[in-house]
């Protein structure tokens, strides 16, 4: 094999080889998302309306005003905290796509902890609600991760259906054991007290300290994946458990692990949501920030800094279809199509026929 | 095999390959080929894991496309471009890995991608009675109606060959057919090679097991490195004559070597049973001892338990009964890691899937085994300024051409590659080194560079263990050579007082005391 073809690339090579690394993490979701805009443009104009009204308003509803922009990050929390997750379980060959019943997990145990034990200092109990979400939402997503180490189960499978168990978990919650007193009959749970809330960061907006959790997630992954051991031995399992083991790394713990703390950002997202505005736990709260957050984890490439402008992005279409409904009046079937729409364009352009074609841009083709 | 030398004489050749070449990016794989393959003959084609001869069969079958020279079938030139346009030809091939749909039935297998004349109905019932004849006719006492994944690997293997001849093969290439089958369903197969040429199908027979090769082909062509060695009328030629063909030239092996006493045993395995993944039995009462400061090589044929003992040596599997000592201490239960750093360290068989990690930089697999221990990282932290001196040196040391270290490892060639798993196993004097396929598909200087750092290690007082299907670099490296057969250790002899014929003799099943004798000078076979 001629060596001499690696000594030397040429300096054209070199700035090619520079380049085209960012070109496939950055510029396919970009195209993504053009292709996205495109395509709900098409939609608009077919039922008769005006997209660059629509995207106008779009636009307004989610960074318009200092209201818009609170409530965008505000939907960017549990995007984030879920996408945090699943970035880092997916790094570790992991799959965990349970972030919805981990969450959901989350909430409830926050909205117990955070709605018993009156008379605990108020920094303390809401440490405590916290923490209590953050142990309960890894404790679920650990249970599927036994089944695949255990007994082989596939965690795809495993974690999607213990989604279900904690949506009717909830559901069954708040219709009973922890319903709302009085004459009140809808399920919904009793609030949490009000000095476990956590404070405003914004007065008069619902923007919550949530989001200084959030960004603390998203600098502290980075520096694991960046700097640590642990991040190293994630990415080396991930990327080949057979080569780990050889070399002595048990990667079935670290299986165990990122999926406890892929479940925990995920419960911790249930917690924020319910401690930072929602105060009450109701049924249905969250059916899908946790699919969504798979969408944002994939988008970002599992990059966490991406992942923080993946959840803002699509938090913004969140706010954004509010507003395009009210003030471009289109229907809210419309803009709900519009918005998987953008969702799907990010999942086509991280499908693996893509990421085959993108590697072999990169010339890394094998015999 | 009975009756007299095959004869080529007044036969027609089946296909005739010119001057074929086919390329992998780095990677010549056929080097202008030429072989001929007459009717009716069953056609071994012998070599080592990479030596070309799967590639060669696959681009007869139209599932690569050659670079370079010509394909005449029954003394037509066709350009084949798909396996579609080799069954039309008549030709068939039956994969190492089959290619059936293990949750339908044996009958839709077979027609799957055939067009009925009632398209788009199935006419299973038509099918089915010429399928059925051909199932009586080779003893495939299976209902058709049952499902594939049902069927055992030797009946699998059938529903392949049947469904090959089904699409009308008049050429059947069988590639590594007896690599996944027990031995009495590996003699099944012999007698239905038997029974296809007596019906006149022409049958090349890929396989890098000479007793296989020596037992059922009329005649064997040798390949070597992506090249024609020569072509032989197996009546009159010998395992020896073969081997000799297989293992190349003196060039290749100059291993220089000084003699050196042995030190007390180090690593010590005892009374090993283990099975592997598939519950199958792979160690069966195995011994073995390696010494400070010697070369032990382990000769056997693929399969015999190799790739078991080297995983219960290095605590990858687990042993159902005996005992592993290391520097007289019990280390059976010992994970891995704690192997690793008490020094017993290994070259995995497959770089790409076993030993690196091809996505990540040359550093981190420099560093793949100790990058959690300190100066490499502290309190959890990676010490990047430490474990880039370290690449800096290692590279140097162990002459990885890389343009920086921080390159992915995926972007060297494939001795590089095997350069950097040599470094990480070497760099801090280990105490144990076990080698399986050191040099597998590496050109002659990387595999040289490879040899000379093993003696080197030997000569520092390593304990070593090579596992290797080239014979000639065991003689050429060992000091001690073992033979594997069906997981026990039939023999253990120094270098010196055996050779390739007894060894070869062993590796197939034979009994040591009636094994050829005789010594292995310097290097009998390199001349």
């Amino acid at each position: 094999m001629p060596d001499s073809v690696h000594d030397q690339p040429t300096a054209r090579a070199r700035i090619w080889s520079w380049m085209k690394q960012p070109l496939a993490s950055v510029g396919l979701p970009l195209l993504a998302i053009v292709a996205a805009i495109l395509l709900g443009s098409i939609m608009m104009l077919l039922m008769g309306h005006d997209p660059l009204k629509a995207y106008a308003a779009l636009g307004r509803g989610s960074f318009g005003n200092l209201g818009a922009t609170s409530e965008t990050l505000k939907s960017a929390i549990p995007l984030l905290l879920c996408g945090l997750g699943i970035a880092f379980s997916f790094q570790a060959g992991a799959f965990n796509i349970g972030a919805v019943g981990q969450m959901y997990l989350g909430a409830l145990a926050a909205v117990i902890v955070g709605g018993q034990f009156a008379g605990l200092p108020a920094p303390l109990h809401m440490t405590l609600a916290t923490l209590a979400a953050l142990l309960a939402g890894g404790l679920w997503a650990l249970a599927p991760a036994l089944f695949k180490v255990y007994a082989g189960a596939n965690e795809i499978i495993s974690t999607i259906l213990l989604n279900y168990v904690g949506i009717y978990l909830v559901d069954y919650m708040v219709a009973g054991p922890i319903k709302a007193g009085g004459a009140n009959n809808a399920p919904i749970s009793w609030p949490v007290l009000e000095d476990v809330m956590y404070p405003r960061l914004i007065p008069r907006t619902q923007l919550h300290i949530g989001l200084f959790i959030a960004l603390t997630a998203m600098v502290a992954l980075y520096l694991v994946m960046r700097y640590t051991t642990l991040g190293q031995r994630v990415r080396v399992v991930g990327q080949n458990p057979v080569a780990a083991r050889h070399a002595g790394i048990r990667a079935d713990r670290v299986f165990l692990l990122t999926f406890f703390v892929s479940g925990s950002l995920a419960g911790l997202a249930g917690a924020s949501e319910i401690l930072g505005y929602q105060v009450r736990l109701i049924s249905g709260f969250a059916t899908t920030t946790g699919y969504d957050a798979i969408a944002v984890a994939l988008l970002a490439g599992f990059q966490p800094f991406l992942v923080g402008l993946a959840a803002l992005f699509f938090a913004g279409l969140q706010t954004g279809a509010v507003a395009m409904e009210a003030i471009a009046k289109l229907p809210s079937q419309l803009v709900g199509m519009i918005r998987v729409l953008a969702i799907l364009a990010v999942l086509a352009a991280s499908s693996p026929r893509i990421l085959a074609l993108v590697r072999r841009l990169q010339g890394e083709e094998q015999p | 095999m009975t009756g007299p030398a095959f004869s080529t004489t007044g036969r027609e050749a089946a296909l005739e390959l010119r001057q074929i070449v086919k390329k992998f990016p780095g990677v010549l794989a056929n080097d202008r080929v030429d072989l001929t393959i007459y009717t009716g003959e069953v056609h071994a084609l012998l070599g080592e894991n990479g030596a070309g001869k799967s590639t060669l069969m696959k681009v007869v079958y139209g599932l690569y496309h050659r670079d370079g020279g010509e394909i005449l079938v029954r003394g037509q030139p066709y350009d084949i471009r798909s396996p579609q346009a080799a069954m039309a030809l008549g030709i068939g091939m039956v994969h190492q890995h089959f290619m059936l749909i293990p949750n339908i039935s044996i009958i839709e297998n077979i027609v799957l991608g055939l067009r009925s004349d009632r398209y788009p109905l199935l006419r299973l019932d038509e099918a089915g009675r010429r399928v059925r004849a051909l199932a009586e006719d080779f003893g495939l006492n299976a209902a058709l109606s049952t499902k594939v994944g049902k069927l055992t690997v030797g009946q699998q293997q059938k529903v392949e060959i049947i469904k090959a001849l089904y699409r009308g093969a008049r050429l059947l290439i069988l590639d590594e057919p007896t690599a996944v089958l027990l031995p009495q369903e590996t003699e099944e197969l012999f007698k239905l090679i038997e029974k296809l040429r007596a019906g006149g199908v022409t049958i090349v027979f890929i396989s890098h097991k000479l007793n296989e090769v020596l037992k059922i082909s009329d005649r064997v062509t040798v390949m070597r490195r992506g090249r024609v060695v020569r072509t032989l009328t197996t009546r009159q030629t010998s395992p020896a004559e073969l081997a000799e063909a297989m293992v190349g030239q003196a060039v290749d092996l100059a291993v220089v070597k000084q003699p050196r006493p042995a030190g007390a045993p180090r690593l010590v395995i005892e009374d090993a049973y283990a099975r592997d993944d598939l519950g199958s039995p792979k160690l069966n009462g195995l011994r073995l001892a390696l010494r400070a400061g010697e070369i032990h090589g382990l000769a056997g044929v693929d399969g015999n338990g190799q790739q078991t003992l080297v995983e219960a040596l290095m605590g990858l599997r687990g042993l159902e009964r005996g005992r592993i000592l290391f520097a007289d201490q019990d280390i059976t239960s010992q994970p891995t890691a704690e192997r690793i750093r008490a020094g017993v360290v290994h070259i995995p068989e497959n770089r790409h899937t076993e030993g690196l990690v091809l996505g990540l930089s040359v550093t981190d697999n420099l560093l793949l085994d100790v990058f959690e221990d300190p100066p490499y990282a502290q309190r959890g932290w990676r010490q990047f300024k430490v474990m880039d001196a370290h690449a800096a040196t290692l590279t140097q040391a162990f002459d990885i051409r890389t343009p920086s270290p921080a390159v992915e490892v995926r972007k060297l060639s494939g001795g590089n590659q095997q350069k950097v798993i040599l470094a990480r196993s070497l760099w801090r004097n280990p105490a144990v080194l076990i080698a399986m396929q050191p040099t597998r598909g590496l050109d002659v200087g990387a595999a040289a560079f490879i040899h000379k750092r093993l003696v080197e290690a030997r000569d520092q007082g390593c304990a070593l263990l090579i596992v290797s299907s080239e014979l000639d670099e065991i003689i050429a490296l060992s000091d001690v050579i073992s033979v594997i057969y069906e997981g026990r250790i039939v023999e253990t002899r120094p270098t010196s007082e055996t050779n390739l014929n007894r060894i070869g003799f062993l590796m197939a099943g034979g009994q040591p005391d009636q094994a050829p004798t005789g010594r292995t000078d310097a290097a009998p076979l390199l001349t």
